[in-house]
């Protein structure tokens, strides 16, 4: 089970002329890491990002990295390093796909000096690679009171087209003070691809940055909590929603 | 939570005839053992099923499963929970055609408390570092891992890098069943003979969860079954206790 507190999403580009990427973030000092999520997808789709390198000419390869990891014979690894201890592993593991949530359940759990801790590309990156990075991490003890009184689930129309709108546009002022404990994202109707992001700011200025729709579909082996937050809805958003079905997004509370 | 802690495993084929019901051998390892999953690594595996007899009841207690239940990837990790008579156990391949024969793989899970250690999951911490193994012949042994020796492992996460941490080239997904696993602490190879491709976890929505336990590494093997793959590396990112 993840509970996750607080979220920064790092959008990493590597190419063979940088082939590591350090995480270099105020926000992770002293902090303690809970998890870390890579966000691409194995198969046909494109995983879109919430920023929009797709524009950008110079990068050929938008955020499918394992697709592109065969095609351009490279792997990726995270070292994290604290006192001693250096932890490393294919980051392949921590990968969510798109359909589903493939994500392999790890907590770390643990505190990193992560100004020294980065990831590493092994092997010849003939495309600029982009890889949209989640780490999850805390300053203060989780509160694992996850009971919930009360579920309210909102609609989001279907789009062809991507849009970004604010969570008070969907959910009014019923959730208002509200302590979230848990969200859930389903299709109405068929379960079509659907692609977005829910980029979370609580009333606390915790920031959950960009997470992927896809984390919050329903698993009942990996289920995702968020630490209990009261959720600023005029600054949280659902970004670059696109779906042939219609979006229901469920809070518990 | 289905997925239950588990400690020790013991993997082997099946050959099924089509129109035949086929008993397990009497496994003189799993006597007595509390069984806790069953795994079956085959792909397809049709209509055929799996009876258990429960060893103190003598009772047919778990009749008629189908396979497909049993695939850690598509099925729900069932939690079988008894000591089973292996011998009078069978496999029921009566639905398959007389001309088919058919060979099943199977990974048996199971309590030894020799092999197991408390979990603390108070601080829920963990560890995580890559263990690579280059296959240098038919059986290949691990080498000596410092950050790895006298650790607890909770998992062991298959990956399949085009290029390794140390550079070397990976083996394929395609590869990993023909890649058998044996693990030994004490003495005793309490992992044997497990297909490698269970521990590729990513579309498993029940991982592993290995019960502390404990690896000799250099006493530990991969058998490799085409030569082709010699050369080529394994890469397991272990998860290990930090409580």
């Amino acid at each position: 089970m993840l509970i996750l507190p607080n979220c920064i999403l790092f959008n990493i580009e590597l190419d063979n002329q940088n082939r590591t990427y350090h995480f270099n973030d105020e926000r992770l000092k002293n902090s303690e890491i809970v998890s870390m999520m890579a966000y691409s997808t194995k198969n046909d789709f494109v995983a879109s990002t919430p920023y929009d390198y797709e524009t950008n000419p110079m990068f050929d390869v938008v955020a499918h990295y394992p697709t592109e990891v065969s095609l351009q014979n490279i792997s990726i690894y995270a070292k994290l390093f604290r006192k001693g201890v250096k932890m490393d592993f294919d980051i392949d593991i921590i990968n969510l796909g798109l359909e589903q949530d493939n994500r392999v359940d790890f907590l770390i759990n643990q505190q990193f000096e992560m100004d020294k801790s980065f990831l590493e590309v092994k092997g010849n990156v003939t495309n600029k690679l982009l890889i949209p990075l989640y780490i999850f991490y805390k300053t203060k003890p989780l509160n694992k009171q996850l009971e919930y009184n009360a579920i309210s689930t909102y609609k989001v129309t279907r789009t062809d087209d991507e849009k970004t709108l604010p969570l008070s546009d969907i959910v009014g002022n019923g959730l208002r003070g509200k302590a979230i404990k848990k969200i859930v994202v389903s299709s109405v109707g068929s379960p079509e691809q659907q692609t977005g992001f829910l980029d979370i700011v609580g009333k606390d200025n915790r920031r959950l940055e960009m997470l992927p729709l896809s984390l919050f579909r329903i698993r009942d082996t990996k289920q995702v909590y968020l630490d209990p937050i009261v959720i600023d809805y005029e600054q949280s958003k659902l970004v670059n929603f696109k779906g042939n079905s219609d979006l229901e997004i469920t809070f518990f509370h | 939570m289905n997925n239950k802690l588990v400690s020790s495993a013991l993997g082997f084929e099946i050959e099924v005839r089509g129109g035949t019901k086929v008993n397990f051998p009497d496994f003189s390892v799993l006597r007595g053992k509390r069984v806790k999953h069953v795994d079956v690594v085959n792909n397809s595996v049709g209509s055929v099923s799996l009876t258990l007899r429960e060893q103190h009841t003598q009772q047919e207690l778990i009749q008629n499963l189908p396979l497909d239940l049993l695939n850690p990837k598509s099925g729900s990790r069932i939690f079988i929970n008894k000591i089973v008579d292996f011998s009078h156990s069978f496999i029921d391949g009566s639905s398959m055609s007389v001309s088919e024969t058919k060979t099943f793989s199977f990974v048996v899970w199971y309590d030894d408390e020799n092999f197991w250690n408390d979990i603390k999951v108070s601080r829920n911490r963990t560890e995580i570092h890559p263990l690579e193994i280059k296959l240098n012949s038919n059986t290949t042994f691990f080498s000596e891992h410092n950050t790895l020796k006298n650790r607890k492992y909770q998992n062991l996460l298959l990956t399949f890098p085009t290029v390794t941490p140390k550079g070397n080239e990976g083996i394929l997904k395609a590869n990993a069943d023909s890649l058998l696993l044996t693990l030994s602490h004490a003495g005793k190879e309490f992992i044997k003979d497990v297909p490698i491709s269970v521990f590729y976890q990513n579309e498993t929505p029940y991982p592993l969860r290995l019960q502390n336990i404990q690896i000799d590494l250099t006493k530990s093997y991969i058998e490799c079954k085409e030569t082709s793959l010699i050369g080529k590396s394994v890469l397991f990112n272990c998860v290990i206790d930090d409580n």
